[in-house]
Order: structure tokens, then sequence, then C-alpha cells
């Protein structure tokens, strides 16, 4: 059975056509064509003529006269538009033009980056010049090192190793840095949150050295589609960009199809499950050899449907390895043999977290199956432009699981193609991550008084560093002044610090199989916690907080595990406030978590079978938050029970709808309702930053205050059950009349 | 909370960084680049032994060419950093050189008081080195030598080190002596090799504890004892080369065999094939390394059946696992070509494998296929 036969069935037959709330074909689209610009070499569009590109699309086009009038660019692509000649080309052309010129490219995975030069090389050979390209990252043996330092014209690498081995030891890469014409960032759309703003420093530190030594870089972006991807390339660089984002490129059919599992408990609102729902969809197509991509929404999920999945395979055509797992926490050898199975057609389809949303080339994927609502719009179609990147017809199954915010998406199906997608939002000046790069820039070039840093005064922070006893300040200058590296102590992706190792001790030769950050470890790797692995099971021995390291040991058993965490939160400072009745704040808070119990789960049923303890030191953390103090007039006739009811309910409801508007993970953000809160002596509704300093969520939901409580009053609207689900108000004793006459109350007041 | 400064203060619990210290006072400017000069009598330093270096077996021991070399323009050079790092923000913050004038060896060290005066201490440093064509170290290669040069990049100065004909010692240290020592340090080297030992010496690892406890009270009295460490390494530097030189140049004089085996390899590498045999006979064929080293220089020159005997003197003493077998089933098989034999040999070797319950080799294994094959139909040439 082919796709469209496929899609056919699917469409009609009932048992699966009731579940289908909408159905969207988004036709092919024409290429808009422009030709090549006369300036470009003729090794290069001949190179190009050669592999049947006569002209370019118009947004190449345009990309490459912005950057050849000295423009910072940032190019906008959807997936599949050739984004890569808008900076490859005029590259190429500026080191053919003078043979010193220097780029530097930047992408935020090793496996991103070996994909990418693997087709720049392409290029070059079929130019038949010399423009020599390296990956600089750590898999680089020692011995060509050297070679990329002095002798390389294009050197790829990735933010970590730029700011732990590029940046402090630039005096070794003279010749990169004093002739250094163009960086490029792709994928500029991944440097949010946390990541981004440590990335905005490292770019900040860059940009510092270049200016040391003379040069003047120019900058090109790609972004995938986000709301803002010109202020958010903006923030990451530090400079104004010129933005492209008219797309020439042409795309084949695309069915995009949103798939609500049926309803087993109406009382409860609990539906099918989207995990069984998705296994059942994907075992479908695998059978028919229809190549599909599944993505859950966590680790976890992927090893439950991967066990899933390689069983039913295993059985139905004999080879459990045409079903892979791919996720960040893998080891570099083992994701790069899963790539390769899928490029050579050896594995038929693939479970995945967003460690694959980002532009990797794997190929005609037919189908996409995303089980859960992926949490943003954005990346929404980066996931499902894995399936169908070249012409013909694809198709993107979401299959919404119980929660509101699917449940909102998959009944709303117009808010999701009508909608601008979401902002990526990125502190850059996070005290806590400003303090690390500081540190780093110190050590890399001394600060010299009246020396700004990200456009700011910084002499504050050097003169507490002197005082740490990290800086000595003598004359006009402040010198690093001990025997640390501070880079090594700032890992780029959490705001952390490093990451936990997880070790296999089923056999004597202890292994390392994999990492995790330190704000999730103790919820997944405490003691006796039940840790997947590439569909394996694993029991935590022992976790050494102190060491971070957590020893596991094989086992087989039909559960697995589910922390609570417990958590507790004062306020420290209130930046601003508007509203009375209804008073929203901006501040400073302190929240300690700790993470006490957990839960057994069974596999099949996901009931629970048994609790266990954990202990472990907690977390304590400064963050900002934004909180919402309800005043009398709006719990007028309620009982004290029932507030904290509806008060719970509205906090599961933003708790679910926040993440949608500021773009960011569920996790990024977390609600935490106080009927009697200390600091306003108020029904109170905290939504905080969970990434220490904060990240400037909790800044934007406070401008946002106004849509949040609508949406989540349109969701209540909107639910089908009699009197509140997981779906909306959730399970924890919130009434859904109360919750829905309190949010009527607050939106007047809004009017 | 709502100042920078405390919720730094909070903050820096959280990073773990390092106790706050008191507030030290403001310095308007810090120090300056103090110079020292010591000179000792070259000839006690090298015992006699500054004659074995010449160009020639210099040339040999450091496996740098050497021409128009003379010791007159030869730079010893050895720093103390303010760390082990290797990142640009690790400083050189003592530097010393050594050099030979008339008949005495003078160590200049140039130390910088504060951070402000290590632009002039590198500018002093790059008028002295303009003196000199070679520089000779102990791991410079890998250490000093980048963290000077980049030094001298951040504080825009044009340094000529980085591209100075260089001696690293610590790799012909390694050459020579490893295989008797084991670690090359230059202390283990003083101790083994030139037999005395330092009193009192500062570790090395306490070194920048000490220049950043001197930035905070001025008191030089242990940083004296850092000075005094870094003189004593520049000296041990040049007798290192000559004691080198003299031994690579006298190898029969060596009493131990591994030396005796080390110098015939430096010998080879430099091509002198005649000395290096000399060498690893006098060696001795108990030695096992050296013996395998004359069989291979053997066989390399033609004397396939003086290599043979050196073989089978390994396969006698169990020495190098199949490679005796493999090198003796060769030669029977080209040189005196007998299958039987060398069928033989491959056959003793498998069962050896097999008893030590190791996996047969490839070469092995394809051997006795073409030996067999070859026995039943017969030679046809």
């Amino acid at each position: 059975m082919n796709i469209t036969q496929w899609l056919t069935r699917f469409r009609s037959d009932p048992t699966t056509a009731q579940n289908i709330t909408y159905w969207n074909t988004i036709p092919a689209r024409e290429a808009v064509y422009a030709p090549f610009p006369d300036w470009l070499d003729g090794r290069i569009a001949a190179a190009l003529q050669k592999r049947g590109v006569t002209q370019l699309y118009s947004h190449q086009a345009e990309a490459l006269t912005a950057v050849r009038a000295q423009h910072d660019v940032c190019v906008v692509t959807p997936t599949a538009s050739g984004k890569t000649l808008c900076y490859n080309l005029p590259v190429m052309n500026a080191i053919l033009e003078d043979d010193s010129a220097r780029a530097l490219y930047l992408f935020p995975t090793k496996a991103l980056a070996a994909d990418q030069v693997s087709e720049l090389y392409e290029l070059i050979r079929e130019a038949g010049v010399e423009i020599k390209t390296y990956t600089y990252d750590g898999d680089t043996p020692p011995a060509a090192r050297q070679a990329v330092r002095q002798a390389g014209h294009i050197v790829v690498t990735n933010p970590d190793m730029l700011h732990s081995g590029i940046l402090p030891h630039h005096t070794k890469w003279v010749k990169l840095f004093e002739n250094l014409k163009f960086i490029v960032i792709d994928e500029v759309h991944t440097y949010r949150g946390v990541f981004g703003s440590h990335m905005a420093n490292v770019m900040r530190r860059l940009l510092r050295l270049c200016e040391f030594y003379g040069s003047h870089p120019r900058i090109i972006c790609c972004s995938a589609t986000i709301a803002n991807p010109k202020e958010l390339a903006e923030s990451v660089c530090g400079r104004e960009m010129e933005l492209v984002d008219r797309n020439g490129a042409p795309s084949g059919e695309k069915h995009f199809i949103f798939y609500n599992p049926p309803v087993v408990n109406e009382m409860l609102g609990i539906r099918k499950s989207a995990v069984l729902e998705a296994r059942k969809i994907t075992t479908d197509l695998i059978v028919n050899r229809i190549s599909t991509i599944v993505f859950a929404r966590s680790r976890v999920m992927v090893e439950v449907l991967l066990s899933y999945l390689k069983e039913l395979v295993k059985t139905r055509l004999g080879d459990s390895d045409m079903v892979r797992g791919y996720r960040g926490g893998y080891l570099p050898t083992q994701r790069r043999a899963i790539e390769k199975g899928l490029r050579d057609g050896s594995v038929v389809g693939v479970v995945s977290t967003n460690a694959l949303e980002l532009g990797i080339d794997i190929g005609t994927l037919e189908v996409c199956v995303l089980c859960g609502y992926p949490g943003s719009i954005a990346s929404t179609w980066q996931q499902s432009g894995r399936s169908g990147r070249r012409q013909g017809i694809s198709a993107t199954i979401l299959v919404a699981n119980s929660s509101p915010l699917n449940q909102f998406m998959v009944q709303h199906p117009t808010y999701f193609f009508h909608q601008p997608p979401e902002y990526g939002v990125i502190n850059p000046d996070n005290l806590y991550i400003l303090l690390s790069h500081i540190k780093c820039a110190a050590y890399e070039l001394p600060f010299v008084d009246g020396e700004t840093y990200g456009g700011k005064p910084v002499t504050e922070i050097l003169s507490f560093l002197e005082e740490s006893g990290m800086l000595r300040h003598v004359g006009n200058t402040w010198h690093w002044s001990t025997e640390e590296f501070p880079a090594s102590e700032v890992s780029l992706r959490a705001a952390g610090e490093e990451n936990f190792i997880i070790i296999d001790t089923t056999t004597p030769d202890h292994q390392v199989i994999g990492e995790m950050d330190r704000f999730t470890a103790p919820m997944l790797l405490h003691d006796d916690a039940i840790y997947l692995h590439e569909g394996k099971q694993f029991q935590v021995q022992k976790l050494d907080f102190e060491n971070h390291r957590a020893y596991v040991k094989s086992v087989e058993v039909n559960y697995y595990t589910d922390a609570n965490l417990a958590v507790s939160l004062r306020v420290i400072d209130t930046f601003k406030t508007k509203g009375e009745q209804l008073q929203t704040s901006l501040g400073e808070v302190v929240v300690t978590a700790m993470t006490t119990i957990f839960k057994k789960m069974r596999f099949d049923t996901h009931e629970n079978i048994g609790f266990g303890k954990v202990k472990l030191p907690h977390l304590e953390m400064h963050t900002s938050a934004c909180w919402l103090a309800m005043g009398d007039e709006i719990w007028q006739g309620m009982q004290p029970s029932e507030i904290e009811g509806a008060l719970v309910g509205i906090g599961n409801l933003i708790a679910n709808l926040a993440p949608m508007y500021v773009m960011c993970d569920v996790k990024d953000i977390s609600v935490y309702p106080q009927v009697k809160a200390p600091f306003t002596q108020q029904p109170t509704l905290f939504i905080y930053d969970t990434i220490p300093a904060g990240m400037g969520l909790s800044d934007r939901l406070y401008e946002m205050q106004e849509q949040l409580l609508k949406g989540a009053l349109d969701m209540v609207n909107e639910c089908p059950c009699p009197a509140g689900c997981p779906s909306c108000v959730g399970t924890d004793g919130a009434d859904k009349h109360m919750v829905r006459k309190v949010l009527e109350r607050l939106c007047a007041l809004e009017g | 909370m709502s100042s920078l400064e405390e919720k730094l203060r909070h903050l820096s619990g959280t990073l773990r960084a390092a106790q706050p210290a008191t507030a030290p006072p403001s310095r308007a400017a810090g120090g300056r680049c103090v110079e020292r000069r010591s000179r000792v009598d070259a000839d006690t330093l090298c015992g006699g032994m500054a004659a074995y270096a010449s160009a020639e077996t210099l040339e040999m021991v450091g496996r740098v060419p050497l021409a128009d070399f003379s010791l007159e323009k030869t730079v010893f050079l050895d720093t103390e950093t303010t760390g082990l790092s290797g990142g640009v923000g690790t400083v050189a913050f003592l530097i010393g050189i050594g050099f030979l004038q008339e008949d005495s060896f003078v160590v200049e060290q140039y130390f910088m008081e504060d951070y402000d005066a290590e632009t002039d201490m590198l500018h002093r440093l790059c008028r002295r080195l303009a003196n000199f064509d070679t520089l000779v170290s102990y791991n410079g290669k890998g250490f000093d030598v980048p963290i000077v040069n980049s030094r001298s990049i951040v504080n825009r100065i044009r340094q000529p080190i980085a591209s100075m004909r260089h001696i690293d010692l610590l790799y012909a240290a390694r050459r020579l002596w490893k295989a008797r020592l084991g670690s090359c340090g230059l202390q283990n080297v003083e101790r083994e090799i030139l037999g005395f030992a330092r009193e009192d010496d500062i570790p090395g690892s306490m070194v920048p504890m000490i220049f950043f406890d001197f930035l905070k009270d001025g008191d030089m009295t242990r940083m004296e004892g850092v000075l005094e460490h870094n003189r004593m390494d520049i000296q041990s530097l040049y007798t290192v080369l000559c004691r080198l030189c003299r031994d690579v140049a006298l190898p029969l004089e060596q009493p131990e065999p591994a030396d005796r085996y080390s110098a015939g390899r430096i010998l080879e590498a430099a091509g002198r094939s005649a000395d290096a045999l000399r060498c690893y006979e006098a060696a001795g064929e108990p030695y096992g390394p050296a013996l395998r080293a004359r069989a291979l220089l053997l066989r390399r020159s033609g004397r396939a059946d003086e290599a043979a005997y050196c073989w089978k003197r390994l396969l006698e003493q169990g020495m190098f696992g199949a490679e005796p077998y493999e090198e003796l089933a060769k030669y029977y098989e080209h040189t005196r070509r007998d299958d039987a034999l060398a069928l033989k040999t491959v056959e003793e070797c498998l069962l050896k494998l097999r008893l030590l319950g190791l996996e047969p080799l490839d070469s092995l294994v394809k051997r006795r296929v073409r030996l067999t094959q070859r026995m039943k139909q017969g030679r046809t040439m």
C-alpha cells in the first residue's frame, strides 16, 4: 500500500475516521525563481548547473543581494527550501575573491554540522575550487587541529566548542580571527531560553575578540518560522538584521491531520492513550513499509513507544532494528549509526524526541506522527517538516493526548493554522548566565575600565569578581588572576552546572550510557527509579548526588516510575504591579523544590501500583515570577474549599496554556497556587520561570495576562466534559463550574 | 535582594565561587618588571661534557636540523605560570633564560611584580631573544612557548619565540631514558640520571598560589623560592643537554642495557646503522628489545641469516609473542626456500597461541594455507 492508498483508507475506515477532527490539505506550491547574481563566480554557477540548479529561488537571491550589500541577514526558511545556499554561496564567493578570507559556521548540534558539511564538500568538489572546510568539534583528532586552525577557510563548529575550545584559546586562531569575514548561525530559532541566552553571550565574546583582532565579520542567520525571527536573531547576535522571509521554494502536497483518540470515560474526561493510538497508527504505516517518524514529548515516552514498536516489528517484520530510537541522551556513535540507517533505508521507523526537529537531512520520510502536541506551533511545523522534504505527497498526523493544551489544539484547528507562531524569548542578561560569561570573557582578554559588555557597563560585576579573588584590578585593567579555566564550569545547554552521568553496572566493565541535566536528574534518576534507555529498563541502584553520577543496573519489570516534586515559594522583590481586584505583579522569588516520593505505574494500563520515598537534598532557586493576586470581589459567595479548587483549576489551565504563548517547553514554566499567600494575603497564582534567575518568560506573561485568562476561559467552555477533567481544570479537586465562574469574573474585570 | 551586589553574592554561592576575600586596596599602578641575573661556572654545570654538545650530536638528540649551530647563540628558557590550563588566561609571571657567556652560564630572570608589568617583561624578553637563534626548553613546545606567544599576542607584541629553532629536551630525554625511567620529568631525570636531589625545592603545583599570595601582600619571602626553583630548572637544562649529547656520542660506555638500546634507536633514526647495530649488540642478548631491534635492522640491511639468529634467540626467550615465529617462517620460506620448516614454525606458533587461549592470527592462518597448498603441488619455480 502506498501513501495515497493508505491515506484514503485512513480517512474512510470508520474506526479511524470518527477520531479525525480536522483534515487540512495544503496544496503543492509553485516555485518563484530569480537568476544567479552577475557577481557570482562562474565556477560556483557551473557547479550548481551541474546539479540541475539553473536559477535561484527568490528568497535565496534576496539573501545574496543583502549579504553582498554588507548587511547582517536573517533568512527565515521552511524545511527544504534550500537555505544552505543562502550562506554557502556568499561565503564561497568571498573566499574565491580573497583567499585569506575566513568563515565560521555554527550549528546547534554536531550531527547537523556533519550533515551540512558533507553538502558543502560536494558543492566545493563540483566547483573544482580550493576551499578548505573543516569541522572542529570534540571529535576532531588532536593531530588534525593544527591544520584546521591554520589553513581552514571555513571552520564548522558548535556553540559549545566555540565557547570552551576556541575562544579561550583564541591566540591559536589568529588567522581565523584576523580574517573573519562571515559568521553563519544556522537554526537560530533553537537558540532560545537558556541555550539562547548562553549563545548570545558566546556571540558577545566572539565579536569582542574580532574587534581585538580588527575584523568585522558579517553575520548570516537562518531560522525556522517563529513569530519574531528578526528580533531573536538580533538579540542573539547583538546586531541589527535584515529580514529575508518571502519563501520562493516549491513544496509538495501535504496532509495535516488532527486525530483525537476516543473518549473512554466521559466522567473523568479520559481518552484512549495517545501513545497507544500513535503506536497503532505507526505500526500500520511501518507494516506497509511507509517510512515514518514518530515524535514523542519526553525521553520516557520515546522509550515506552520504542519498546512497544520494536516488539511488534520483530514479530511482524522479523527485524526489531527496523525501528530505532533517537534522542538527545544518546552518545554520538549511537546517534550516527541511526542516522546512517535512516539514509540507507535499513530503518523504516524512527521514534524521536525533538533532537531531530533540527534540519538534519534524513532522506524521504513520508509520514510524521506526532504523539502529543509538540508544545508550540513552530515546533509542530518543524517536526512536520521531517516528512515530505522532497516533492510528492506527505502527511502529518497529530495524535492528541488528554492534556488541556492538546485538547485545545485538536478542537481548535483553526487556531493552529491561523495563529502566528510563538515568540522566541531569550535573556542574555540573566545574571547567572551573564556572570559566567563575563568570567570567560575576562579570561580571554582583560577588561579595561569603561569597557562595556553587551552594550552595558560591567564595573560592578568586575568588582565583585575581584572581591571573590578571580580578577585583579591594576591600573585601568582587570586581569584574570586564578588557576581556573572558567569555560569548563559553564555548560551552554542548561543554566545549571554539569550533567549527571549515567553508568551501567550490569556487567563488571562499567559503561557510561547517557547523561542528564541536574534539574531533571532528581526526578528521573533518584534511587530505585526505572530509567529507560534504548528501550531497555534499568533500575537506579544509587544516585551519587554530590559527584553527579547515577549507577544503574539492567532489570525487567512491568512498571515505570514517576516522581513527585514538592515545591514552596516566597517573594523577595516586586518589580511592577498593575490592577486592583486582580493585581498582577512581576518580581523575584525563591523557589525550593524537593523530590520526595515516586509512584510506580504499570506499563500497559498506567495504573498506580505502589510508592517509594526519595531522599535528596532540596534545590533552591532564585528566579523571576509573575503572580495574580485575586481580591474579595472575585470570590464572593464561595467557600474556602471552593476557592482552593478554583485556584488549582485555573493554575492547571494556565500551566498548560502559557507555554503556547511564549514558545517554551512546558517544564520551563511552573504554576504554584496559594490560597492565602503570605506575601499578598490573598488567593494568589504564581507563575515562575524554572530556570535560575529567570529567562524573561514571566516578564512576557505579565504583559499577556489578559490573553492568558481569556484563553483559559475558552478552554473551560469548550471542553466537552461535564464537571472537569484532566484536559481542562485537572483532577485535583477543581470544580469546573466554579473555575468558569471565577474566570468569567476575572475577564469581566479586564473588560 | 534588590541590589546587584547582593544578587551576585547569592549567585556566587550557587556558582561555588572562591570565598570572598576582604577587598584589597585599589592599585593605581601595580608593579615593575624586576630583572635578576646570576652566573655560575659553566664547567661545574656540565662536568666537562660540553665538548660532546656538537651540532651533529644535537641534531640526533633533538631531531631538529641545526645548520650554523653554536652554543653561544643558544638560549635556555623556562617559565613559571599562574596555572596549567593552557588557555589565553594563563599568564607567565616569571620568565627565565640562560645562556653561555665566556666560561660562565648566565641566568637572567624577568619577573613581573604585577600584571601591569607584563608588557614590559615581554618586551624585554623579545629584545633579549634577538641575540639568539636556537631555543632549548623542557616541554616548551607544549607549554612555555604557547603561553609566552599567547600572552605576547594579547599584549600586541611581535614575539620571535614561536618561530625560533627549538630543541625540546623532554622529547629527547624520553627517547633516551624512557625505556629505563618511565617518567622523564625534569626532577626525575635530575635524580635518576644526574644523581642529585634539590633541597628545599618548591613543588611546582604550589607556584601559582605563591604568586597570588605575593600579589596580595607583596611579601617576597616565598617568591624567592620560586625564583630559585626557576633558576635551578634553567641550569638543569644545560646540564641535561650536555648529558644527552655525551650519552649518545659514547653509547657503548653506558652501563645500562636499556640506555645502550635507546642510544641505538636514536642512531638508527639518524641513519647510522652500523653504530646502532653496535649499540644493540652491546645491550646484550638477554635484553629483548635490543635483540628485536637488531633483528629488524639486520633484516633491513639484507643480513637475513644473522637476523634469523636473533629471532631464534628471541623465540627461545619466549618474547614478543608471535612475531619471532612469523619472521622465522618468512625467512624459511623466502630465503631458505624450505616450506616444510616454514610450515612447522607456523604450526608451532598456532599451537602456542591455542595453548595460551588466544585467537589465531589471520596472517599465520593464511600462510599455513598457502604453504600447505604449495607443498601438495610442489614449488613451480
